[in-house]
């Protein structure tokens, strides 16, 4: 019995230091990312706005990180539903605009890493942000095939999406680094833009 | 010259931030997101001081280097994890970085604690120049000190007494007798001694496997190392890292 609850205890210290591992992280790469936008001279359309989203988008990770893990005493899985997370996300985003449109494909099994989700929550961030920057409607849809995740959008303003990064050249770094981070790459077609990662 | 700095961090977002930081301050910074990335950029980039992330690849392979580097180098590196629990700080401490910086970072605490690392640095390096041309002249002939040298910088190859010989520029016989009397010890348990050392700090350091270690050291086959270490510290491989790792 004794032993049991040692074993308990440390289980229990091993969580709680990996979870202040991952807060530190997490808090950083909100650093870096400002940091990073001022660095690369990123010019948002609302700064203030796409911090409060990031913010955001880690809250809802990590309550539905939370909740997924709950039953379970000491969980080691660090992966989430995508499907429950963007429902979740994208109606956070939709409370401030009515001009976002989606599609979730085949995505209800799909699990990922915490952290690559909230890598795809922040590049959803900066996506909204050419949005509102364009006035415009966005249309995104999302699906898995061959163990990757594609996340597709589209401009209603924008007719060839081929030439998309050279509309944002400027303002493109932060964007691709995330991609990079999430060892995604981008496709761009002239209805719209994809980006594929793996999911591992 | 600007100050040579080698980033081991595998977060491209962090990375990149530091990366900034130290160009706004006048470094030249190379960026590397893996061991092996690392250790070739020691003899390529030649840094002066290093930034090392811990939990490269979700495997600790920053401690690693880190152990690495106290043994094999005298290259001064900082820490930078989000890690702050007690087993792990105490684990990096056996790799005597100079610094820790811990996550999430300011620019000026990574510009502090470089400054600080090379001022150390440059610090320890007077005192040893100052001891050294004490030590230079009465502790070993330039010979046997360019022999030390080689054989500090193959540590992780199979060393040959005729390459030794060769660099001494002395014959076989006189070079043998003369390092057994400056270093105490013949040239093959010297090197047999220091390859054992490292042997054993990896093994409490690292997660390396032992077949690793002992490519590591330029051992052929997994059986000689572990007769080689056996002779040396009376345990196995394995046992030892039981021995002394929790």
């Amino acid at each position: 019995m004794t032993n049991e609850i040692q074993e308990d205890q440390g289980e229990l210290r091993e969580v709680l230091d990996k979870t202040l591992h991952r807060f530190k992280n997490n808090l950083q790469t909100q650093l870096s990312l400002m940091n990073i936008q001022t660095a690369t001279k990123r010019e948002y359309f609302d700064d203030r706005k796409v911090i409060v989203d990031r913010i955001f988008a880690l809250t809802h990770v990590y309550d539905l990180f939370y909740r997924s893990n709950k039953d379970d005493t000491f969980s080691h899985d660090s992966k989430v539903s995508i499907q429950s997370f963007m429902l979740q996300f994208i109606q956070y985003l939709k409370s401030s605009t009515t001009k976002i449109d989606f599609e979730l494909i085949d995505i209800s099994e799909v699990l990922i890493d915490v952290d690559d989700l909230l890598l795809l929550s922040y590049i959803l961030v900066e996506v909204n942000d050419f949005r509102e920057s364009l006035d415009d409607t966005l249309s995104l849809e999302i699906d898995q095939k061959d163990n990757k995740v594609n996340f597709k959008f589209a401009f209603s303003s924008i007719q060839n999406h081929e030439k998309f990064h050279e509309l944002f050249k400027s303002q493109y770094k932060i964007f691709d680094l995330m991609v990079m981070q999430l060892k995604g790459k981008f496709d761009y077609r002239k209805k719209f833009v994809r980006l594929s990662f793996p999911i591992l | 010259m600007k100050t040579k700095i080698l980033v081991v961090e595998d977060d491209k977002l962090v990375s990149f931030e530091i990366k900034s930081i130290l160009d706004n301050n006048g470094f030249d910074v190379n960026i590397c997101e893996s061991y092996a990335c690392c250790i070739k950029n020691l003899d390529t980039f030649k840094p002066e001081l290093i930034l090392l992330d811990i939990d490269l690849s979700k495997k600790y392979e920053g401690i690693q280097i880190g152990s690495y580097l106290n043994s094999k180098s005298n290259l001064p590196f900082i820490y930078i994890t989000g890690y702050t629990d007690i087993e792990t700080l105490k684990r990096i401490q056996t790799t005597k970085p100079v610094g820790y910086l811990s996550k999430p970072f300011r620019e000026i605490d990574i510009i502090n604690n470089i400054e600080l690392a090379l001022y150390n640095k440059k610090a320890s390096l007077d005192n040893v120049i100052n001891e050294a041309e004490v030590e230079e002249e009465s502790k070993y002939s330039k010979p046997i000190k360019r022999a030390l040298e080689y054989i500090d910088t193959n540590i992780n190859q199979e060393i040959k007494t005729s390459e030794l010989i060769r660099v001494s520029g002395w014959s076989k016989f006189h070079f043998i007798r003369e390092f057994a009397k400056e270093v105490g010890v013949t040239p093959y348990q010297y090197i047999f001694e220091q390859k054992m050392n490292l042997a054993s700090s990896k093994l409490k350091n690292t997660y390396q496997t032992v077949k690793e270690i002992a490519f590591d050291l330029g051992y052929t086959s997994n059986s000689s190392f572990t007769n080689a270490f056996v002779k040396h510290s009376g345990l196995s491989p394995s046992n030892f890292r039981k021995k002394y790792c929790r």
